[in-house]
């Protein structure tokens, strides 16, 4: 049976019982995603690529811990939010405003419209970077990802109602964060 | 979305949320992790067999030196340190090597608990007591000076200790010295004031102990029926 054609269990499956080649094709399935993930997160692309490996080395370090009673997706986030976390608490300076030199080196149209365009994107970003980063999380996953609750609260592990009270808080202090300029584009 | 119901707001700040992201393309980490992963396996259990021979080896290294280091005499430790020097006063007040000629002492090695002095003493008569050391002896006998007024009198005795009536302190050989601890002693008899004096020098480590007693001869009991022994008829 080509792994391609093959579900996540089963290639987790495999994977627990030593077989290298089916995480192989578990990584290539949802790299993408972590990385996406991490870089929400984190706000830097070395960074978003260290978590990425370090999530799939843990997630191969412990898969035998994995019992299944979540999709593999969902484990493997968490472990990812989880990398995020720490390395965010490792570092007390967060960027403020994060990949601010990839949206003005982006390949749009020139002009006005484009830096105000640009700026508009700067702003939303470093209110979300200025965000704690388990508030962040919950922002990144709902608004941006649009991942169910469900989702949310395994990956964070907590409740589905503790996972919606959190998110509320967060979204409240964001506003609060982008008032002005919402304030601004209102005029 | 029940959630964006609850914020009238919120859509504007979500569509700014999905405006703003942008998210570059994700590197492929195959690669470097399977590189971490093929380097992992091996590694692990042996690390786990090291940990358990290092146990191992420490364990039969405890076994092995325990036994030989409680069987081991500390004579090497105890003969690279050099024994104290006497006292001054003992020192100057007693011919060691004339005591030692004219009286040889029998001495005996406390092998047991220092605190339990098992060395015995050896009874001796006062004639047997060296003469060659006039300056410790007390007596009373000496025909060209006066009778010494009683130790008691010359020097206050601390209280609780007894006057003392001769110290003769020899020291010990070199043999000797390399023990850890020893003791040795006598005791004596004075015929002439009835005193019984008893002398023992003990070393342990780097402390000398030097014990002294004299003690007024020990009152016999009445012999029954004579007159000491006799009861006074009642009236």
């Amino acid at each position: 049976m080509p792994r391609l054609a093959m579900s996540d269990e089963e290639l987790v499956g495999r994977a627990q019982s030593g077989d290298t080649n089916a995480f192989d094709a578990l990584i290539g399935r949802h790299q993408e995603r972590v990385f996406s993930l991490a870089f929400r997160m984190l706000g830097s692309a070395d960074d978003a690529a260290d978590v990425q490996q370090e999530s799939f080395v843990q997630a191969w370090r412990n898969l035998s811990k994995f019992r299944r009673d979540a999709a593999f997706g969902t484990w493997l986030h968490r472990i990812t939010v989880n990398l995020c976390l720490s390395r965010k608490r490792r570092r007390q300076t967060e960027p403020l405003e994060p990949h601010m030199e990839d949206t003005l080196h982006s390949s749009e149209p020139s002009g006005v419209a484009c830096l105000e365009r640009a700026e508009t994107k700067a702003t939303v970003r470093g209110a979300i970077a200025a965000l704690p980063a388990h508030h962040r999380a919950l922002i990144v996953m709902r608004d941006i990802e649009e991942r169910p609750f469900e989702e949310i609260a395994q990956i964070l592990g907590c409740s589905v109602q503790s996972a919606r009270t959190r998110l509320t808080r967060a979204r409240k202090m964001l506003r609060e964060r982008l008032e002005p300029y919402l304030a601004e584009e209102d005029e | 979305m029940s959630d964006h119901i609850e914020d009238k707001n919120w859509d504007r700040v979500s569509k700014l949320l999905r405006d703003a992201d942008c998210v570059p393309e994700a590197p492929d980490c195959r690669q470097t992790v399977m590189a971490h992963i093929a380097s992992r396996p091996g590694r692990s259990p042996l690390l786990w067999a090291y940990g358990l021979a290092a146990v191992l080896i420490a364990v039969v290294a405890c076994m092995g030196l325990l036994p030989h280091s409680t069987s081991t005499p500390p004579v090497s430790r105890i003969a690279s340190k050099p024994a104290p020097p006497a006292p001054n006063i003992i020192r100057q007040n007693t011919p060691i090597r004339q005591i030692a000629k004219a009286a040889p002492i029998i001495r005996e090695r406390v092998t047991n608990s220092p605190a339990r002095p098992t060395n015995p003493v050896h009874e001796r008569t006062a004639d047997a007591r060296p003469q060659t050391i006039p300056q410790t002896q007390i007596t009373a006998q000496s025909p060209d000076k006066p009778a010494p007024a009683p130790i008691d009198a010359q020097t206050p005795a601390p209280s609780g200790d007894r006057p003392v009536a001769i110290a003769v302190v020899t020291w010990p050989s070199a043999r000797d010295e390399q023990q850890d601890s020893y003791s040795y002693g006598y005791k004596d008899s004075d015929t002439a004031t009835g005193k019984t004096t008893e002398c023992r020098v003990k070393r342990s480590g780097n402390s000398v102990e030097i014990y002294m007693e004299s003690k007024p001869e020990a009152k016999e009991l009445p012999v029954k029926g004579s007159v000491e022994n006799e009861t006074k008829p009642s009236a």
